[in-house]
């Protein structure tokens, strides 16, 4: 009988915390300033009164004195476990994350996986404003937002941010929000060379290499006209063979020709198609791995391959298979 | 014995402490002093009249010639009584006066004769009302015991059919028999559970329930090891299968032997509905087992310890409902569940006329006022909802207090120790099934140990043209049911 007492009791200290839900300040988004080296940490925290939320504030010299700041500020206590998103601002990003990775990590507040975007030209706290203004505005929308492309939303989660540090070919990329005309988009893609910010990239091409764009707007002038193609129903098939990246596109392309006559129903007018969105698509490519060499950085798992082939002479080759050719049909608005 | 008639019947009076149902009455037949006796409470007064003073005072006075030595031979050969009985034993009259029968005395004479007139008490074959079924037979056991036999007689048509009656309890003197398949049924496992009924020495037995705990001596568990059933099939089902089953007098339940855990997820309707149906509602039982037992104590480790696994809008929810909770999560579990037992109780104990408005009262109108009060939270009650309504599911009455045992276990562990006291609860609650044995059976067999045959028959039920052999585990004489090898 001992012997089972003995056992319960060595139940009692485990250190599971006994915490009831009402208990709680859950936090749904997190925001990361480094202001006169200082870190300010806000915090949206769920209002106990139904549908709304507030927007608490911290400061300190180290990240976790910032969140301790915050915690102590509210009466119960701070619950990160279900944050959904953390926002950090250009300069927290420049002076490099291992901070506030390590705070996460081991904390265990990594177990639940969270969004970790970038905050392009603003700080954090003003996009936590402008989320708590727009209320039931969710990060999560931006993916929703964006018909263009197949964001694949493991890309942006914190747990992909922390495998691309340890991994040797790969740096971690984020995405960065821009706030302008009091509207929140997606911008560009920020590149990270180990855990600091390295510069940015166009997120398009960034995309098109990954394969991962379901739609894709290009416009191009004619004489005196311009010609918008919509490329619908993307699907990519990537490979590697020799000095060659290989993409092969298929999908449906809409059109909309002001007056350029291109003469889509006929072999040749599909292929002056063919040819020009081809260089348009090529060009997208080309600045994304132009960024690369630029800042150094290798954001795809295969980019490490084109360095070591020498960038100059790989090339990138596609081929088309075009469905359906629609005219004047799903036209860029 | 006294063979003087009224010492005789003054002594069994006196014994009797002047029963207020004993009645004597004396007679003068050709010269013979006789007197008969009988309890009014058991015995029919019409069958007295007509079968036995009928046959004293009529028929034997008519008869100038007697055929007999003895005017005691004489009467016990005319009268018109199919069961009769010379006793000489004085201690006999006691249990043949409480068994209907009517007993009849002559002057000079050491022994008595003793003719059934029992009294019909039974209330008739009525339907099942603890195991109904939409399809298949209707009738139930009662408490008449040749009854009851009767209906297994009339099922199995076979000679092997062994019924051994013996008596049980000092007082009560209850009849007990042992139905079994003489070429099927293992005998040793016969011959074990008659030594355990021969070994129960008390003052009564008046159910069914009261020898369970005698024959189950080791090993005890809140599982019950031995299926309790009204219905005629069931134990018909069983008998053929090789176990015993054990009917007692003035019971309506038979008692099964051995019950294992697999058993009691089947129900006699499975055999008459088509395998992939039966399979479905018996792969149901076993999620509702599932969920009865483990749905609360997942619910509150959960969400008292292990809040990262819930998904955000439930987090939300949660948080919003329980917010107006004064309670802990786990002290308004049991607090409900405490509630549901209460009223499952009143609605077994109170009139049928009045279960309407206690469902009404207690269900719907003190689940919404605990709610709209901030007593509980909506959530706490579809929880308790679904674990009550999951352990409805089975009909025998052990297996749900064994269930409900569990489940308090179960919460106990969690709300200390969270998940970690849930799997702790649930490795013991494993160790604890698996280590229990009837009558040297595994109790989870035939899942383990695993036998093959078994299974074809348990969590599912394959056609019966393909369930050729009798499970192994229950050392069948014969295991063939199917085809030409008996």
């Amino acid at each position: 009988m001992k012997k089972y007492f003995l056992c319960i009791l060595c139940l009692f200290l485990m250190g599971c915390d006994f915490k009831e839900i009402r208990d709680l300040s859950i936090v749904s988004t997190m925001g990361i300033d480094i202001i006169d080296d200082n870190y300010k940490v806000s915090v949206i925290v769920m209002s106990k009164e139904e549908g709304e939320s507030k927007l608490y504030e911290g400061e300190g010299n180290s990240f976790f004195k910032a969140v301790q700041s915050v915690n102590n500020k509210l009466t119960e206590n701070l619950y990160l476990d279900h944050m959904q998103s953390v926002i950090v601002s250009e300069e927290t990003a420049k002076k490099g994350l291992r901070d506030i990775l390590q705070y996460f990590i081991q904390e265990d507040i990594i177990q639940n996986n969270f969004y970790l975007f970038l905050a392009k030209k603003t700080t954090s706290k003003e996009t936590l404003q402008y989320l708590m203004e727009n209320s039931g505005y969710s990060l999560s929308n931006l993916f929703k937002e964006n018909n263009m492309l197949y964001l694949n939303r493991k890309d942006h989660f914190i747990h992909s941010f922390i495998r691309d540090i340890k991994r040797r070919h790969k740096d971690p990329i984020m995405h960065s929000l821009s706030l302008q005309n009091n509207s929140l988009s997606l911008e560009s893609l920020a590149l990270f060379k180990d855990d600091k910010l390295a510069g940015f990239t166009d997120i398009i091409g960034y995309y098109l290499l990954k394969g991962n764009v379901k739609k894709l707007y290009l416009s191009f002038p004619c004489e005196k006209h311009e010609t918008t193609f919509s490329i619908d129903h993307m699907r990519f098939r990537t490979s590697i063979q020799n000095n060659y990246v290989l993409h092969h596109i298929s999908g449906d392309i809409s059109m909309q020709e002001n007056g350029c006559n291109l003469e889509t129903d006929t072999k040749k007018g599909l292929a002056t198609v063919e040819r020009d969105i081809q260089k348009m698509v090529q060009e997208k490519i080309d600045t994304f791995l132009q960024d690369q060499e630029k800042w150094n950085t290798n954001s795809l798992s295969y980019t490490g391959f084109l360095f070591h082939k020498n960038y100059e002479k790989v090339k990138v080759k596609m081929s088309f298979d075009i469905e359906n050719l629609k005219g004047r049909g799903n036209l860029h608005e | 014995m006294n063979p003087n008639i009224k010492k005789m019947i003054q002594k069994i009076t006196d014994d009797l402490h002047n029963a207020s149902d004993l009645k004597t009455r004396f007679l003068n037949i050709k010269g013979h002093k006789i007197a008969y006796l009988f309890m009014e409470s058991v015995t029919s007064g019409d069958a007295i009249s007509e079968f036995i003073v009928r046959s004293i005072t009529f028929d034997i006075k008519q008869n100038k010639q007697p055929f007999f030595e003895t005017f005691f031979q004489n009467l016990q050969n005319n009268i018109s009584n199919n069961s009769l009985t010379i006793v000489e034993n004085y201690s006999d009259i006691f249990f043949y006066l409480a068994s209907g029968f009517t007993l009849i005395f002559v002057e000079g004479h050491q022994k008595f004769l003793a003719l059934e007139t029992r009294r019909d008490l039974s209330r008739g074959i009525t339907e099942s009302s603890s195991e109904g079924i939409i399809r298949g037979p209707k009738d139930s056991f009662t408490e008449t015991h040749t009854v009851n036999q009767g209906l297994i007689r009339k099922r199995i048509k076979d000679p092997n059919l062994v019924i051994e009656d013996m008596f049980i309890g000092r007082r009560t003197q209850s009849k007990v028999s042992l139905l079994y398949m003489y070429d099927i049924t293992d005998l040793k496992k016969v011959k074990q559970i008659k030594q355990k009924l021969k070994k129960i020495n008390v003052d009564s037995i008046l159910d069914s329930g009261s020898i369970r705990e005698f024959l189950v001596t080791k090993q005890k568990s809140v599982f019950p090891k031995m299926i309790s059933t009204e219905r005629p099939d069931l134990a018909c089902t069983s008998i053929l299968d090789g176990k015993i089953v054990i009917l007692v007098e003035n019971s309506p339940y038979a008692l099964i032997i051995p019950g294992l855990f697999i058993d009691f997820f089947k129900n006699p309707e499975d055999y008459y509905q088509k395998p992939a149906n039966a399979t479905f509602t018996r792969l149901l039982r076993f999620i509702a087992f599932i969920l009865t037992i483990l749905v609360p104590a997942l619910y509150i480790s959960i969400t008292t310890f292990q809040i990262q696994v819930l998904p955000e809008k439930l987090l939300t929810s949660l948080f919003y409902q329980r917010l107006q909770v004064p309670f802990p999560t786990a002290f308004e579990i049991v607090l409900l569940l405490i509630v549901f037992e209460i009223l499952r109780e009143c609605d077994i104990r109170i009139p049928s006329a009045m279960g309407t408005s206690m469902s009404i009262v207690g269900g719907l109108v003190l689940g919404d006022a605990a709610v709209s009060a901030g007593l509980v939270s909506q959530a706490s009650v579809i929880i308790v909802a679904v674990t009550s309504i999951s352990g409805l599911l089975f009909s025998d009455i052990d297996m749900i207090n064994g269930i409900r045992l569990w489940r308090f276990i179960f919460i106990l562990f969690s709300s200390f120790f969270g998940m970690i006291g849930f799997t702790l609860c649930f490795i013991l609650f494993t160790v604890k099934l698996s280590a229990l044995k009837v009558m040297d059976i595994p109790y989870l067999s035939p899942i383990s140990p695993f036998h093959f045959v078994g299974l074809k028959d348990s969590i599912i039920r394959i056609s019966k043209n393909k369930d050729d052999k009798r499970p192994s585990y229950l050392s069948p004489k014969n295991r063939y049911k199917l085809g030409g090898k008996r």
